[in-house]
């Protein structure tokens, strides 16, 4: 076995720290500085939607939720109620978004003249997150997004809960309008940003 | 102290790290979707009659119209008469409109005299959305059709005329079927 330059140092020093006279008897303290952060963070789980007491829920798949009967037998609409869990973690003052994409639930189908029909139904969304809550109304009037903010001063874990409600009847024309066939769809989006 | 330099390095290093894998915005998105599906719906007529034409309704889908002065008393030969009746209908899609008479006019199975009739024809004219449809009996089954290719929601309504007749009547019941359907179509 050779000995490498650097094993060649250290006992060099070794001899001399032994035999010197006058040093003293300890080194020198050396202080570590030890240093983090954490960062500001926001999770929002994924969705899970709740079959218990819900109203006229219909297939849940992945991220899509389906109406099990849109209209009633009066060619209105059929009330509606389910609530959606995220499980979701902020760990600084944050804001809960909640936006309803197409401002309500809305025909797919664009265009067209229809007198005395309805193409668009109303809902709310209650939003229940750290003991506050807050409420979206999604008028269906417009296809433009309309949204809902929830600020909340404090870090928060837990559940956040969306009541989605449709009632009877609601339509974006006069109540109890029968709605024009065809496939109705909108996108709940949900935002949780550190303030 | 030579050595305290680069561990002071390391440290804010795997600080840098850990700043670059978390987010201070989290969302998640739900798609919304249900269907409302192409039907048509009619409810019992809400009106008619007028005149000497009696108007009543029996059911939900049944109605009668009764001309109560079908023949004119002194001659016993048909007079003209005419009666309108609207049926509320909604049909959320495309559909179709058939109305037919069963018999092809007000019809008496009585047997045929010489000089006399047994039957008293009418037209019938259907007003649906901004079409109108026609057909006018000769004694056989006989329809009208009418398309549309989107949803309607108003009244029908169905015209029935009766025009003075030539030959004498046959006496007895003189009656005929109307029957008025909707159809969404795909």
């Amino acid at each position: 076995m050779s000995f490498t330059p650097a094993m060649s140092l250290f006992f060099a020093t070794a001899t001399l720290a032994t035999l010197g006279a006058g040093l003293p008897a300890q080194a020198a303290p050396v202080t570590l500085t030890v240093t983090s952060a954490v960062a500001n963070l926001c999770i929002v789980g994924p969705a899970q939607v709740n079959s218990g007491g819900a109203t006229n829920l219909g297939v849940v798949s992945g991220n899509t939720v389906n109406i099990a009967q849109l209209t009633n037998d009066q060619l209105t609409t059929r009330a509606t109620a389910f609530d959606i869990t995220f499980d979701a973690t902020c760990n600084a003052a944050h804001r809960v978004t909640v936006t309803s994409e197409r401002g309500g639930l809305r025909r797919d189908q664009t265009g067209g003249n229809h007198p005395g029909f309805a193409d668009g139904v109303p809902y709310t969304t209650r939003f229940d997150w750290d003991s506050s809550e807050a409420t979206l109304l999604a008028p269906a009037q417009s296809l433009s997004e309309v949204s809902q903010n929830l600020d909340i001063g404090a870090p928060a874990a837990g559940s956040l809960v969306l009541h989605v409600t449709i009632d009877a009847g609601a339509t974006n024309l006069v109540t109890n309008s029968p709605l024009i066939a065809g496939g109705y769809s909108d996108t709940l989006r949900v935002v949780m940003q550190v303030q | 102290m030579i050595r305290t330099l680069p561990l002071a390095l390391l440290f804010l290093s795997a600080a840098g790290v850990a700043a670059a894998q978390t987010q201070d915005t989290s969302q998640q998105r739900v798609l919304l979707a249900g269907n409302a599906p192409s039907v048509c719906k009619m409810d019992a007529p809400t009106s008619g009659g007028g005149g000497t034409v009696q108007f009543s309704v029996s059911s939900s889908n049944a109605a009668e119209l009764n001309f109560q002065a079908l023949a004119n008393p002194t001659t016993a030969v048909a007079q003209a008469a005419q009666v309108t009746v609207s049926f509320p209908v909604i049909c959320t899609g495309a559909h179709s409109l058939t109305v037919s008479s069963t018999n092809g006019g007000l019809t008496n199975p009585a047997l045929p005299a010489t000089g006399f009739a047994t039957r008293v024809d009418y037209a019938l004219t259907a007003q649906w959305a901004a079409d109108q449809r026609r057909f006018q009996t000769v004694g056989s089954p006989t329809s009208l059709n009418l398309t549309e290719s989107d949803g309607v929601a108003g009244n029908l309504t169905v015209a029935i005329a009766i025009a003075n007749g030539v030959l004498p009547l046959v006496s007895g019941a003189y009656t005929d079927q109307v029957v008025v359907q909707f159809s969404a179509t795909p």
